[in-house]
């Protein structure tokens, strides 16, 4: 589903953020994106949703690169970002209308998906609400709720859980799970380490813009050499093996 | 504490180069609207040189306009909110810094009044004076202008700003039209300048000690004056210092309809929305719709005037609107829509189009000259303005934007 071969870029080719990363996101599967701050976690998003430019490699979904298709390209994936972003001239409908407008979804396929989530995420009654009078955990009700619309092949989710309240996060994680069962492929970019160490399936840990760590849990502890080490223990003992 | 010392200096450089920097912006936005701009002014002065009647009262005129720029005084400090925090321990370092404020707002208040007289040369030349008559104007009026700056600070410090403003006013208005009038100069002058002294005496003796500096209501002024340059510079490009409010305004939302729910439409549903529901550019186009459509409808101009007001009108609306497409430029939904890029352009292409040609057919519909004259005025502006609204919209600002 994401291949990324050899991504080496940031905000300048003179100083890159991230150095030669290598790792894939299967379709079905939960990939955890994990390191410190400042690792090169968002850089990576960057350069996945074509924000930022590679100096050198390659990013493919699907088997097609941003250049040689962007359209298809974009149609594959969804993206929660950790910030929410809405339009705030447009109202919780008018964001999921034009969702759906952008990605060229049937009304009859739209629709019915459009309630159930908004009954889900408790949002029904603010259908009409502009964001102005959101809290920060509803505006990231809303761009999850766009990214669910979509159902896309690849979703790139960055610290979703944040300013959430736990029954979000229980429908949140609910979702990603059916996603995940139907073959989606999922990059979840989080902190919230038993969260990641629970529901992903693989792990790519990143260290001053390089992979330390990849792998299942098990892969991670053998590469470490900590055999009994939880994804928390093998965060700390990269982070030290840094200076840290 | 050298910086210290140089900190007015330095605020004042960074304060010019800020300013300088959206200079450039906004011309670059505005491209050869100035020019044109400065073209009306001067053919516009000169016809009402010309037009002017014999009995016209420029005196007076030109006493009350000159009493605007007058009391009308701006006394910038640069003063920041942490400063009576951090300046408090330099006391001998702050009377330097506010000695030096007066100083450079002596210097630019004297070159705007020096340019106003400028302006006013030709009007006090034709209808008036002489030109040593204005030499001595021009002397009394920078004397004036002086004196209201130092009353202007001294009623800060004292807390009276409001009243010293109508003082000011009214002393600048009797003196300058006695001024203007001529006669018994050898009488005003002497009398204007006791007055003067007067009430500088009176705001001296009732002004608190220097050390007690009144930094809330400096801050405030220079939050103000920082506050109308951003709000002056929002209205030709984005500045993120100005909050862009929203509005909706029900009373337009059926416009909303016209664009169909519909893949091809994407963008052009959401600039629609932005168009309409944010206060700018919404507002400022229809301040010049209206301000368009009383021009044409007062003066009823013949075809080529009311051509070119109606071509200041479209291109003052027309470059105001590419900020709807560069509002979204970092939403990263809008980066990522599977869309053809090209369609951000042409959506913004047609809304342009039709929001300008809308906005020349409502301007000359009201026209009663249009129904008129419907062959020699109506059809042809409306023709020739329709086809120029096309052109700014669809074809001159998406291939820039």
């Amino acid at each position: 589903m994401l291949d990324i071969k050899h991504v080496t870029g940031g905000y300048s080719p003179q100083h890159p953020v991230i150095h030669d990363i290598s790792f894939s996101v299967k379709p079905g599967e939960m990939v955890g994106l994990i390191g410190l701050n400042g690792a090169g976690k968002s850089t990576t998003i960057k350069e996945i949703l074509g924000f930022l430019q590679p100096t050198s490699g390659t990013i493919s979904v699907d088997g097609l690169t941003l250049k040689e298709d962007p359209d298809r390209f974009k149609r594959h994936l969804a993206y929660i970002p950790e910030t929410p972003y809405l339009y705030p001239e447009l109202t919780l409908r008018e964001h999921l209308e034009l969702t759906a407008m952008a990605y060229s979804l049937e009304e009859s396929q739209w629709r019915p998906r459009m309630d159930s989530l908004l009954e889900e995420f408790q949002m029904t009654k603010r259908l009409e609400w502009y964001p102005t009078t959101f809290s920060k955990g509803m505006r990231q009700k809303v761009m999850i709720l766009c990214a669910f619309l979509i159902q896309p092949k690849l979703l790139i989710v960055d610290e979703p859980f944040i300013g959430l309240d736990p029954l979000a996060i229980h429908s949140l994680l609910n979702h990603m799970i059916t996603l995940k069962n139907q073959g989606t492929g999922i990059l979840l970019c989080t902190h919230v380490l038993a969260t990641a160490e629970k529901h992903a399936d693989r792990f790519v840990l990143l260290r001053e813009g390089q992979i330390a760590l990849q792998g299942t849990l098990s892969e991670m502890q053998t590469q470490a050499g900590l055999p009994t080490a939880s994804l928390d223990d093998l965060f700390v003992h990269v982070a030290k093996e840094n200076g840290l | 504490m050298k910086d210290l010392e140089q900190l007015f200096s330095h605020r004042r450089k960074h304060a010019w180069q800020k300013g300088l920097r959206y200079a450039t912006l906004i011309a670059k936005t505005l491209q050869v609207f100035p020019l044109f701009a400065l073209l009306l002014l001067y053919f516009g002065y000169k016809a009402f040189l010309q037009w002017m009647p014999a009995d016209f009262p420029a005196s007076l005129l030109m006493a009350i306009l000159l009493t605007g720029v007058l009391t009308q005084t701006k006394h910038r400090t640069f003063a920041q909110p942490a400063d009576p925090y951090f300046l408090l321990p330099a006391g001998a370092v702050v009377q330097k810094y506010f000695r030096e404020a007066f100083r450079y707002n002596l210097i630019m208040e004297i070159g705007k009044t020096l340019l106003w007289m400028l302006f006013f040369s030709p009007l006090y030349l034709v209808k008036i004076g002489e030109a040593s008559e204005f030499t001595l104007a021009i002397v009394l009026i920078l004397l004036l202008k002086g004196w209201n700056l130092i009353l202007f600070r001294l009623a800060i410090i004292s807390g009276t700003p409001t009243f010293s403003g109508w003082l000011r006013g009214g002393s600048n208005l009797l003196i300058l039209m006695w001024l203007f009038d001529g006669r018994y100069l050898i009488v005003l002058i002497p009398l204007a300048l006791i007055w003067m002294g007067l009430l500088f005496f009176h705001y001296q003796r009732h002004t608190p000690p220097a050390h007690l500096i009144p930094w809330e209501e400096w801050i405030s002024r220079e939050r103000q004056t920082v506050s109308t340059y951003y709000r002056f510079a929002s209205q030709f490009i984005e500045v993120p210092q100005v909050g862009n409010e929203i509005r909706i305004r029900k009373w337009v939302s059926f416009v909303e309809k016209f664009v169909p729910k519909q893949t091809k439409n994407t963008y052009l549903y959401l600039y629609l929305r932005t168009f309409l529901r944010y206060s700018e550019p919404f507002g400022a186009s229809l301040r010049l719709t209206l301000v368009g459509a009383v021009i044409l409808l007062v003066f009823q101009p013949s075809w080529l005037p009311a051509w070119i007001v109606l071509l200041v009108m479209l291109l003052g609306t027309g470059i105001q609107l590419p900020w709807i497409r560069h509002h979204h430029n970092f939403q990263p939904w809008f980066r990522l829509y599977p869309r053809p890029e090209q369609q951000k352009r042409t959506d913004l292409g047609k809304l342009m189009g039709t929001l300008l040609i809308s906005q020349s057919f409502l301007v000359l519909l009201i026209q009663p000259q249009l129904w008129y004259f419907p062959l020699t005025w109506g059809l042809p502006l409306l023709l020739l303005s329709s086809g120029v609204a096309w052109l700014i919209g669809c074809v001159w600002l998406p291939k820039k934007h």
